[in-house]
């Protein structure tokens, strides 16, 4: 297998972490229209919570499983005792609230846990996938990520929760009149999202060892690729984050010292997507009637 | 079915309504005028829990105070806003299935409105404002209400544009038999509505001897 080819496979399993991420920040926004900056803590701080339960004996599915149903409770809470009594205030105010919930979540983290990298296990097993340059594991990655890009699509095209999900965040009082109850829909939102940021976090942290801040980089380079691809679009938000992730890739495969160039990357794609397309390559800006 | 008593509610420290009192029975038509400011738009808030209220509104024997405007809308009073009302950035058709999930109740609401049809897939932000306003009422329209709250809905619209549009929602109305309370800056349409006039003035509700009593109404708008 050539350098091009390695470097690509690398790219892909880098991209899906940062697809999963920029899907759980796709869904947040596209729910309420707010960027979750806590997302990658609360992602964390399920993982935790599933590799607790397998150190007490779970196997990894009942974990699994366990993880995403108390994270979408969690996330459903958080939504409806933090972000909904801020449905009027300012976005300075939001930015101030998500940001001092990252900091609480990742100091908790820390407090219980300690900051010492753990292992945590795949549920794709170890080794390289038939002769490929990928392992199992970021096989099992790619195809999470891709399949939850597709279906989040389709969620949010068509089923009457996504509508509901949509109408709520772009004209709460318009759904209200219309008999949506809004609180109720957008804590849905917020725990789905939490449910695949966990899920999210439980498919990387095999690849990353899990630590407090072990989401700090996904986030920013999933937000990137959320950017990129358009934040209201689940299907260009993931794809934003393969496209970071081959371009990472390549960086540092192909510059010199291009593991140092990654974050200038990434915050370069940023600004690029908001100064030439502001919803993304694959988000369509406000239609409105000239 | 609607009862108002003692209303009471304003913006800051400025009172808009004072002490109002209000009533409208099963399937009649009210239809209130009055300048801008006088607090025509700020009544029908009031019903839909928009804004604090003072006193009682009772509908169906039920208390709204303190309701979600949501579980108001539930319950079968529907507003037609002046201004939003609808999502922008989603098609016709998307707009009425927030409130429709049944294809049929979407289906008569085309049938009202035709022209709604043919822009179906068209995002809601691309329509007229005449188009824009037939979506805002097929979609509170859409909820099957007892009561429509109607707010302004020919403001801004030609005259002839007006007719047809109150003329649509007196033929749904013949059908269903929903109650109508619609404020308005004149009362040219409330004959067509076929209902009692009230003037809104200084916080409360008087009735117009007509719809078309024209010296009260210079009296009101030319101090004449």
């Amino acid at each position: 297998m050539g350098l091009s080819a390695e470097l690509f496979a690398s790219g892909l399993a880098t991209g899906a972490i940062y697809a999963l991420v920029a899907l759980a920040l796709a869904l947040i926004f596209r729910a309420t229209g707010h960027i979750n900056f806590a997302q990658g803590e609360m992602a964390t701080a399920s993982t935790f919570a599933g590799w607790w339960m397998m150190q007490h004996g779970a196997p990894y599915w009942l974990a699994f499983g366990a993880t995403l149903i108390a994270s979408c409770a969690a996330g459903a809470a958080i939504g409806r005792l933090v972000a909904q009594p801020l449905a009027q205030a300012s976005p300075l105010a939001h930015i101030a609230t998500f940001v001092g919930l990252y900091a609480v979540i990742n100091g908790l983290d820390g407090f219980l846990f300690g900051y010492e990298p753990r292992a945590f296990a795949s549920p794709f097993g170890a080794g390289p996938f038939a002769g490929t340059a990928l392992s199992r594991h970021q096989l099992g990655m790619i195809g999470a990520a891709a399949a939850l890009m597709v279906g989040l699509q389709l969620f949010f095209r068509f089923t009457r929760a996504g509508l509901l999900l949509r109408a709520s965040a772009m004209e709460p009082q318009a759904a209200r009149l219309s008999g949506v109850r809004v609180a109720r829909v957008q804590a849905l939102g917020w725990g789905l999202a939490a449910a695949i940021g966990a899920g999210a976090g439980m498919l990387i942290a095999p690849a990353t060892l899990l630590d407090p801040n072990m989401m700090l980089a996904p986030l920013l380079y999933g937000f990137a690729g959320a950017a990129l691809g358009g934040l209201a679009q689940p299907f260009g938000a993931a794809f934003g984050g393969f496209a970071v992730g081959l371009l990472d890739a390549l960086a540092q495969g192909l510059l010199p010292d291009g593991g140092a160039l990654k974050a200038p990357l990434a915050l370069a794609f940023i600004l690029a997507a908001l100064f030439f397309r502001p919803a993304g390559l694959f988000g369509r800006p406000d239609a409105a009637r000239a | 079915m609607l009862s108002i008593k003692s209303l009471s509610t304003g913006y800051g420290g400025a009172r808009v309504l004072r002490g109002l009192d209000f009533a409208l029975g099963a399937g009649e038509c009210a239809i209130v005028v009055g300048p801008n400011g006088a607090g025509k738009t700020t009544l029908l808030r009031a019903v839909m829990q928009l804004v604090r209220t003072q006193g009682e509104i009772v509908f169906d024997g039920a208390a709204l105070r303190g309701l979600a405007p949501e579980e108001i809308a539930r319950a079968g009073i529907a507003l037609a806003p002046q201004d939003g009302g609808f999502f922008p950035q989603m098609s016709v058709e998307d707009n009425l299935r927030v409130a429709a999930p049944r294809a049929q109740a979407r289906a008569r609401a085309y049938a009202f409105f035709p022209a709604l049809a043919e822009r179906r897939s068209q995002l809601a932000a691309l329509l007229s404002g005449g188009e824009r306003r037939m979506l805002v009422i097929a979609r509170a329209l859409a909820l099957a209400p007892r009561l429509l709250l109607l707010d302004e809905a020919s403001a801004g619209l030609a005259p002839r544009l007006a007719h047809d549009l109150f003329a649509r929602i007196a033929d749904w109305r013949a059908q269903d038999g929903f109650a109508l309370l619609a404020v308005e800056q004149g009362p040219g349409l409330a004959a067509l509505a076929g209902g009692r006039v009230y003037l809104m003035a200084n916080g409360r509700l008087a009735p117009l001897a007509q719809a078309t009593d024209d010296g009260a109404l210079a009296r009101l708008y030319f101090g004449v």
